[in-house]
């Protein structure tokens, strides 16, 4: 069987394919799933050790540390953070090509959204606006809506692309792999680094192949800057935006389907409508409606929203709607917020589960589950639980707001949800919505076919009964076995294009930390007057070590020679004197008895 | 910018005028002509607004100073004025430019000298000096960035006595008029930013209560269908000028946002500010506003934040870990109790509001140098406002 290396930008991507590993696991392959980064926020690192302790098949590690990381590389340019350490690092070239590829990647990015499929989309660009340094916007902002201009600067950055070279840390991590596919995911984070593992594998001759992880992963994110040998998608809206959006050949594109959705389709409730309505304090007696939270990007500020959604239900005419139940589940990376909620004057309404539960504790989908089965209907503005929710068969319904503009109409995947066969029950407002969820609770249940449509065609394209995780694991096989394709390594071209970029890459350092540019210019005059200063500290200190002692042992010497010598001098005189005595004794003593005193 | 847009003395008839023209926003705008509007009265000068451009033009247009002669240039001298003014502005931004190039430029040698700083080569006792140095350098670009006036508290203290030509007069009465407002009625104005049930239970007491309430302010939050609530923010019926009329004949105002109380300052609406996130920024200034304070939310852990906790350096550096609950249904009514009897039989303080009010000065004092928003609406010269924080909220407070 095939050994596979998965490289997964952190653990939170594991359960998006955990159920496609353990697949790949009981079919014989042996997978190694490497991180680039850690991540705690949702409890992925368990998510990760459980994965490493489920089969022996199944190995979990870290990847090669880079250079500097898209993270180091933003925060550098945060010219308002006060940091130590970081500053004093000197620059290595590896330092340098790894600013300039992020910053190619992310400029990359952003000249996308300059595309007319993303006309609206001013949220997306302005996202990969805060992460480039200032200059690149001013210097871009004007040109990119000029297609020739962007199709130029375009081309360029896909040269540069090319000519970046990657680390011998990443070539020898893959040597030691030796997997016979290499799969990466999401891989189209904005100035994602996994390009690298993408070129380096094509140059050691390895196949490899992006798993595109979520919905709206290859419409709202970065470009798949550097295409990979295969591409699996979840179906065949993905196969257009692959092949539209983002070049990739239709043959190397594979539809497995969503094999993140498969327990959905399986899962049964753990208990019974009235116990799980006591269990989050709803009436039994009423239905009730599901309100599922958005993430922060689709959602900062949901709570005044959900305050006027609720206030909308509860002043409708009619009793069955301003009875019905409403249970808010919080979007686990987006919970805090729903701590202002305050529904302790609304009868029947509750928020569940408990704001700060773990989202890996046991139990937590089975409550997710519940929720979804119970409920009558499920409202959000934009989330996948509103795919979760056809999957299980509850209506679906949404709001265009405003206020999330941005993420409804400013997103190209609230279109699955809404255009041609999408799910979603769409109102232009709340009247209009509280008349939907009216035909809803009286019984209009129109509209279950179109829910079993959508789920086939965007969830399940294989039939409604086919798991997409076995299909990933066979397509995935498939891949493996296929003979590896030939090594492409630099040629001549681009080994001396490296001279000439290397100056650019220094420059994409210097520039990536959103400095003004007289910064620079500045700078040597600045360190030659810190040396300059030095010099006297220099002198000082050299004075201190060196000539200080040095004197020291001289005047000692000279006062003890002087010491010594007046000491021996002083000694001799005694002596001298003691003798002289003695001669004046003896000469007196000689001349009494010659003169016969004695 | 929060001080006023600074006038240039000009002659007229003999007479000094000050001269300016109000920022297009129209709470600002409100704000530079008030402050204007008490400059010339002090120095017993005239005042002459030029029209900005956007929604403040009408501002401009329709107010006069019963205290204060309002100049209303034409033809050569008009000119000449919006050229003069051209210029001043013009030296106001480069000022402001400038400041802003030497706070980045000290910033900039700040980072330059702790990169230095942190050289093992360079001698130790240096690297020493550098690193002083380096701190002294940012201290002195944070002040930089922070030195403009306070909000100008003192010279929106005392109301200016405004009319308003009769032409604006009349062309928002009967704009007011057809949208439902009875001609003679007591009128509330209510700004509705909170929660849409606690809004609707504070309309249900005020319609009670024989008023009309006209909600004014941006449609955002909503439609709001209450019997008796007219509402003026729809396309159709609104206006700045019928917002500013709205205003000018209502008992007392209730606002939720910064804008709204700077143009109830205009009108000198009593006015109760509902929902205030810190207790500089929307403390009332004249003795005819109230507060309320929404309450505060710890993200991480869901306490509740006292209201000491506001009058901390705590709480400036980490707003990202708080939100905020609108306030009550309780504490609405027992404000809009407080502000009936107010505007009725006048205004005066608890000791407890009196003690919060000394509370909030002296934290403003305290937190001035170090939080640059509260430099910018704390106190001006120990001087936060005459208003006071609403009853309710104020005993829990002390």
């Amino acid at each position: 069987m095939s050994r596979l290396l998965f490289v997964m930008l952190h653990p939170g991507f594991v359960r998006y394919y955990e159920d496609a590993l353990y697949a790949l696991a009981d079919a014989g392959h042996d997978v190694h799933v490497a991180f680039e980064i850690s991540r705690t926020k949702l409890g992925e690192d368990v998510t990760a050790q459980r994965l490493a302790t489920s089969s022996v098949r199944i190995t979990c590690g870290t990847t090669p540390e880079r250079s500097e990381s898209v993270r180091a590389f933003l925060v550098r340019a945060d010219r308002t953070a006060i940091r130590t350490g970081d500053e004093d690092r000197p620059w290595t070239r590896r330092d340098a090509w790894e600013s300039l590829a992020t910053t190619v990647r992310l400029l990359a990015d952003y000249l996308r959204f300059f595309e007319p499929a993303f006309r609206g989309a001013e949220s997306l660009r302005a996202r990969v606006e805060k992460r480039l340094p200032r200059v690149y916007i001013t210097v871009l902002r004007p040109i990119a809506g000029v297609r020739p201009f962007r199709a130029l600067v375009a081309a360029g950055l896909r040269g540069l692309e090319r000519v970046i070279p990657t680390s011998d840390d990443l070539q020898a991590f893959l040597r030691d792999q030796r997997p016979d596919l290499l799969l990466v995911t999401p891989l189209i984070e904005l100035g994602s680094q996994q390009v690298d593992y993408v070129k380096t594998a094509r140059t050691l001759g390895i196949r490899t192949a992006l798993c595109v992880a979520s919905w709206d992963n290859l419409t709202s994110k970065g470009l798949i800057r550097v295409p990979p040998d295969h591409v699996l998608v979840w179906n065949e809206a993905q196969v257009r935006e692959a092949s539209d959006l983002h070049d990739v050949p239709a043959e190397r594109i594979t539809v497995t389907g969503a094999q993140v959705f498969d327990r959905w389709f399986s899962m049964r409730p753990t208990r019974s409508r009235e116990d799980f309505c006591r269990a989050v304090g709803l009436d039994p007696a009423r239905p009730f409606l599901l309100y599922v939270g958005s993430s922060v990007f689709i959602a900062p500020d949901e709570v005044p929203f959900a305050e006027r959604w609720l206030d909308s239900l509860r002043s409708a005419g009619q009793d069955h709607v301003a009875g019905v139940g409403v249970l808010v589940r919080p979007h686990p990376a987006n919970a805090r917020q729903w701590r202002t909620l305050d529904l302790s004057s609304t009868p029947n309404a509750a928020v569940w589960p408990p704001i700060g539960t773990d989202p890996t504790s046991p139990g937590f989908k089975d409550d997710y589950f519940d929720s979804l089965y119970h409920c009558a209907a499920v409202v959000g503005i934009n989330t996948s639980a509103q795919i979760e929710a056809s999957i299980v068969g509850r209506p679906v319904l949404t709001v265009r707001s405003p206020e999330f503009a941005h993420s409804q109409d400013g997103t190209l995947h609230f279109r699955h949800l809404v255009e041609g066969d999408g799910v979603v029950q769409v109102a232009a407002s709340l009247d209009e919505h509280v008349r939907h969820v009216q035909a809803l609770l009286e019984g209009d249940g129109g509209g279950a076919d179109r829910a079993r449509a959508f789920v086939q065609a965007f969830v399940r394209p294989h039939g409604l009964q086919a798991p997409a995780a076995p299909i990933f694991a066979r397509a995935v096989g498939n891949l493996a076995a296929q003979p590896p394709p030939a090594a492409q390594p630099d040629g001549i071209g681009v080994a001396l294009a490296r001279g000439p970029a290397l100056l650019l890459a220094y420059a994409a350092w210097a520039i990536a930390e959103g400095r003004p540019l007289w910064v620079y210019a500045m700078r040597p005059v600045v360190t030659v007057g810190v040396w300059a200063m030095a010099v006297p500290y220099g002198v000082g200190s050299g004075w201190d070590a060196h000539a200080r002692p040095a004197l020291k042992r001289v005047r000692r010497g000279a006062w003890s020679a002087w010491y010594e010598s007046t000491q021996t001098l002083g000694r001799g005189l005694r002596r001298f004197a003691k003798r002289v005595k003695r001669l004046v004794r003896d000469a007196g003593g000689v001349a009494k008895r010659a003169v016969g005193l004695r | 910018m929060t001080t006023g847009a600074r006038a240039f003395e000009a002659t007229a008839d003999g007479r000094p005028v000050l001269v300016v023209r109000p920022d297009p926003s129209p709470g600002q705008g409100s704000v530079d002509m008030l402050c204007t509007l008490a400059r010339a009265r002090a120095r017993a000068a005239g005042a002459c607004f030029l029209a900005p451009a956007a929604d403040a033009e009408s501002l401009a247009a329709s107010v006069s100073g019963a205290d204060v002669p309002v100049i209303r240039p034409a033809g050569w001298r008009k000119a000449w004025l919006e050229s003069r003014w051209r210029g001043s502005a013009a030296v106001d931004r480069a000022r402001t430019q400038c400041r802003a190039a030497a706070a980045s430029g000290l910033h900039e040698l700040y980072r330059e000298l702790r990169r230095h700083a942190g050289d093992q080569r360079v001698p130790a006792a240096l690297r020493r000096r550098l690193r002083d140095a380096g701190h002294r350098s940012y201290e002195r670009s944070v002040a930089l960035r922070a030195a403009q006036a306070p909000y100008p508290r003192r010279l929106l203290r005392a109301a200016s006595t405004i009319t308003w030509s009769p032409a604006m007069l009349e062309h928002a009465r009967a704009r007011v008029e057809a949208a439902g407002v009875p001609a003679g009625a007591p009128v509330v104005a209510f700004e509705v930013r909170t929660r849409p049930d606690i809004a609707k239970a504070a309309i249900r007491d005020l319609v009670a209560d024989g008023y009309a309430v006209v909600r004014i302010g941006d449609p955002g939050a909503g439609p709001l269908r209450q019997p008796g609530l007219i509402d003026l923010t729809t396309a159709t019926a609104w206006s700045l000028r019928t917002e500013l009329f709205v205003l000018a004949i209502a008992r007392f105002a209730i606002i939720g946002s910064l804008a709204r109380q700077q143009l109830a300052y205009l009108t000198n609406t009593p006015s109760l500010t509902i929902d205030a996130a810190d207790p500089f920024t929307l403390y009332p200034i004249r003795s005819n506003g109230l507060l309320l304070f929404a309450t505060g939310v710890d993200l991480d852990s869901g306490r509740e934040l006292a209201f000491d906790e506001w009058l901390t350096e705590a709480y400036f550096r980490n707003r990202r870990s708080v939100g905020y609950r609108g306030v009550s249904t309780a504490e609405l009514r027992a404000a809009i109790r407080e502000m009936q009897q107010g505007v009725a039989h006048g205004w005066s303080d608890t000791d407890a509001q009196r003690g919060f009010r000394i509370r909030v000065v002296e934290a403003g004092r305290a937190l001035a140098p170090v939080v640059p928003s509260v430099a910018e609406w704390g106190p001006d010269d120990d001087f936060i406002g005459d208003g006071r924080l609403a009853r309710v909220q104020a005993e829990r407070a002390s």
